[in-house]
């Protein structure tokens, strides 16, 4: 396949990208100096994805919450009764694959073996192999899976808060589902979900390392099959209002402190460049809010009213959007109170603009930190892919983010109304 | 492989820099070590949180973050971190490299992370007693907090009842019971006591000059008088004797199996890398035979691992399973430990575990972190094997010599973590 050359001096960084005829997107980081060589291969499909239409076929289908997880512990499995792991390990590679709302993604890390590993990868995820027998065998795994995050204090109060802030979009749905839904599932609902997710022209494979570049487009011409129906896949989601479903939800497991997690709902989805601009721009706010240099943090701390644990965190992805301000406190009213005082005098004073450019610079520093490491480059790099954006545009979406924006999202999105808060007691 | 620069500024002050120009970042680290032990732990954990919170320029915590975002986002931790017998107070920076900044920005940096050890905060000839009263409630959360997570709290707990009096043991953030004995004045004091005994080394991974780096070291300790005590460690290797049955209930959803082995062998000893093959073989990884049996073959568990202590002589295996398969986990898990322990495993399942652990030492050259850690470890220790040595000597290993080392394993003590409403006996 042809590829081109993208560079980009100001992040002294380099990427390779191509079209395979399949439809699939290929792009290529070399590192060079680095040891460790990295692929992953995902597709755009998550635990959200559980109604759509199948490709070629006109109507939607519903499928039981977990499929898309399930699917990727599948994966896994062989036709020759082996598991994918076994190639993997004769050429010493670390292979794992994970699951989001929005993605399922398979990948390795090695040091030796590289193309021979990279070959396996994209042939095994290319063959499924499903049977009741290894489908059963799954949900023994699998509901000890959903057990583990049960007991998770710091997963809970995160999903929790999706369920306060959404009535209807499937984010508020548990990603491995529930051990009742993944009962409900079987080979054949695998095999249609897969049928329509993992077509190529819905994929992306990203590599980086010190690779041969010429080498990678090869092994993927060869071995990426492009002789069944491609394209992106149809899925539908609900229509969502506006408005959060309830102010708080507590949950009680057994934990030392209570966790809190305040989230404040983002109607304002973008894809593609502005889902770059939008992404970084609410998170220099959520830094200039809450963030370890701002006075409410470092008040808060003075006080004992929370401790180093405290946080920010943006889940945000083009269907959906959820500025997270979280942490552990004996006091987490007072910590709500807080935070909205310093919101609502932030939205009164306006931001301040030495912290802006300080908060700017330090983002700087954050995002040149990610290329420090070839799977944090391929991760990002094929997740942003997958939701339409070129990592390269950083730079130049950095240098469009002003004051006028953050104070355009401060009003949008962290408002009383929009905010929910999840709490984890004792 | 990389080169490492080695330059001993005093007996027991070294310095080391790993010169890797691919980072985009320099870490630099000072670690004074200090014997672990139960009376120092809870003190040294608590001195690393009370010297993060100020220096003699930067005064609060404000101060400090703001400067280091003002340097590209500058990341420090001033922290208390165990290996073997071991405690090291660590003061580390990772700062943006000066090829990506429109002013230097690693000499700023560096003043800081040298502030925190040799230049806290004082009021009137002590440390911030407000200061010291915010940490002390915050270590106690912290200590309080391994319980939020099930899986390490039970590894945690079945380590404490396994080596009630070894290094293994001590919790690396001390013991509630001990903070109500600590004042800013008694902490002050021991920071006295111990910042001119204690051996330093430092590490600089990065683009980094080296003199300046020196120099900034030597300046940082030029009033100081040094009368430095240098440690010894010679692991102490218990025998399992009868094994010990623990449990605990917790309103749970999942039970945590951990069983506590003894090995009789770390990294000081010539058996350690047929030890970590061996573990390879047993329990660490998906090629590995409680990965494929536990989990795969019998749909027990989500994770079943086993893993090592470097430096101490124990291996813990670790689970997460419906209360009831207790007994048919523990079982399995017993029945591929001697499965291993009579070589009954392949040529092919023996290269593959090699090239697991090979793999995992490779993949240390490209992070500063684990470079750090591993070269720390040789420091301390007096070990003198490279990363590519290790490497040769895992390729070595044979059939016969997995069998020897994993002879010696010997289960010492189970310890399961039960739900409130579970019945099911232990024994």
């Amino acid at each position: 396949m042809q590829y081109h050359k993208i560079e980009n001096t100001r992040l002294g960084e380099v990427v390779y990208a191509g079209e395979h005829k399949s439809g699939l997107g290929v792009f290529v980081i070399p590192k060079k100096g680095f040891y460790k060589k990295y692929a992953i291969f995902g597709t755009r499909y998550g635990s959200m994805d559980n109604r759509f239409v199948p490709l070629g076929e006109s109507n939607p289908i519903l499928v039981p919450d977990g499929v898309a997880h399930f699917l990727e512990h599948k994966m896994f499995e062989q036709p020759d009764g082996g598991n994918a792991f076994d190639a993997f390990a004769k050429y010493g590679a670390n292979a794992n694959a994970f699951t989001s709302f929005t993605n399922t993604c398979y990948l390795f890390s090695c040091t030796n073996h590289f193309n021979e590993n990279l070959e396996h990868l994209i042939s095994y995820v290319q063959t499924p192999y499903f049977t009741e027998e290894n489908v059963s065998k799954e949900q023994g795994i699998i509901g000890q899976e959903i057990r583990m995050y049960d007991d998770d204090p710091q997963w809970q109060v995160t999903f929790q808060l999706l369920k306060a802030i959404y009535h209807n979009n499937p984010v508020n749905i548990d990603i491995a589902g529930t051990v009742e839904s993944i009962a409900q599932i079987d080979k054949d609902v695998l095999y249609r979900c897969y049928n329509s997710f993992y077509n190529p022209g819905n994929m992306v494979l990203c590599v980086a390392g010190d690779v041969d570049v010429d080498e990678v487009f090869a092994i993927a011409d060869r071995t990426v099959r492009a002789d069944g129906p491609t394209g992106a896949v149809k899925s539908i989601y609900p229509d969502e209002p506006d408005a959060i479903v309830q102010k708080r939800i507590e949950q009680s497991l057994a934990v030392s402190i209570p966790m809190f997690n305040i989230g404040f709902k983002d109607n304002h989805l973008q894809t593609g460049r502005e889902f770059l601009k939008y992404e970084l721009g609410t998170n220099l706010l959520l830094r200039l809010i809450a963030g370890h240099s701002s006075d409410l943090y470092c008040n808060l701390y003075e006080q004992g009213l929370v401790n180093a644990e405290f946080g920010t965190d943006l889940m945000m992805e083009p269907q959906y959007s959820c500025a997270i301000i979280g942490g552990e406190s004996e006091h987490p009213d007072q910590v709500v109170e807080r935070v909205m005082e310093a919101i609502s005098s932030m939205r009164k004073n306006g931001i301040d603009k030495t912290a802006f450019e300080r908060a700017k610079r330090a983002a700087l520093g954050s995002f040149l930190r990610s290329f420090n490491d070839v799977e944090d480059i391929a991760t990002m790099y094929c997740r942003n892919i997958l939701n339409g954006v070129d990592v390269m545009d950083f730079p130049s979406v950095y240098d469009q983010i002003d004051l006028g924006f953050l104070t355009q999202r401060l009003q949008e999105v962290f408002r009383e109304e929009n905010m929910a808060v999840s709490l984890i007691t004792q | 492989m990389q080169s490492i620069t080695h330059i001993c500024l005093d007996e027991h002050i070294h310095l080391y820099h790993i010169p890797d120009a691919k980072y985009k970042t320099t870490t630099v680290s000072a670690y004074l070590h200090r014997p672990l032990c139960r009376e120092e732990v809870t003190k040294n954990a608590l001195l690393a949180q009370v010297l993060r919170r100020g220096t003699k320029k930067l005064s609060g915590m404000a101060e400090i973050n703001r400067y280091t975002e003002d340097l590209y986002g500058t990341r420090y931790n001033v922290s208390a971190a165990k290996k073997g017998n071991v405690q090291s107070l660590v003061s580390s920076i990772s700062v943006l490299s000066d090829t990506y900044t429109d002013r230097p920005v690693l000499a700023d940096a560096v003043g800081l992370m040298l502030d925190f050890l040799f230049s806290p905060r004082t009021v009137e000839g002590v440390f911030d007693p407000a200061y010291v009263e915010i940490e002390k409630k915050n270590l106690k959360d912290a200590i309080e907090a391994l319980v939020n997570d099930k899986r390490s709290y039970a590894t945690y707990r079945c380590i404490s009842e396994m080596c009630a009096d070894e290094p293994a043991a001590l919790f690396e953030f001390g013991y509630v019971e001990d903070l109500d004995t600590i004042s800013p004045q008694s902490l002050y004091a021991h920071y006295q006591s111990i910042i001119t005994k204690s051996p330093l080394t430092i590490f600089a991974i990065g683009d980094a000059d080296v003199d300046a780096l020196c120099d900034a070291v030597r300046t940082a300790l030029k009033d100081r008088n040094f009368a430095i005590t240098p440690l010894k460690y010679t692991p102490e290797k218990k025998q399992a004797g009868e094994i010990k049955m623990v449990e605990e209930a917790f309103d749970v959803a999942q039970g945590k199996l951990s069983l506590g082995l003894r090995t009789c062998t770390t990294a000081l000893d010539p058996d350690y890398y047929a030890l970590v093959v061996a573990n390879s073989i047993f329990g660490a990884g998906a090629h590995s035979k409680l990965f494929n049996n536990v989990r795969e073959k019998l749909s027990l568990c989500y994770y079943a691992s086993s893993a090592l202590d470097k430096f101490n002589p124990i291996m813990i295996v670790s689970s997460g399973i419906e209360f009831e398969n207790f007994k048919k986990a523990k079982k399995e898990i017993l029945f591929q430990l001697e499965a291993t322990k009579k070589g009954a495993f392949t040529d092919e399942e023996l290269a593959i575990a090699k090239e697991y652990i090979i793999n995992q030492y490779r993949s240390y050259l490209d992070s500063p972190h684990l470079m750090r850690d591993y070269y720390l470890g040789c420091a301390l220790f007096g070990l003198s094997d490279t990363i590519d040595d290790a490497i040769n000597k895992i390729k070595a290993v044979t059939t016969e010599d997995v069998v020897r080392a994993f002879t010696k394993v010997k289960l010492d003590t189970v310890y399961f973590l039960k739900g409130k409403e579970d019945t099911h006996a232990v024994s």
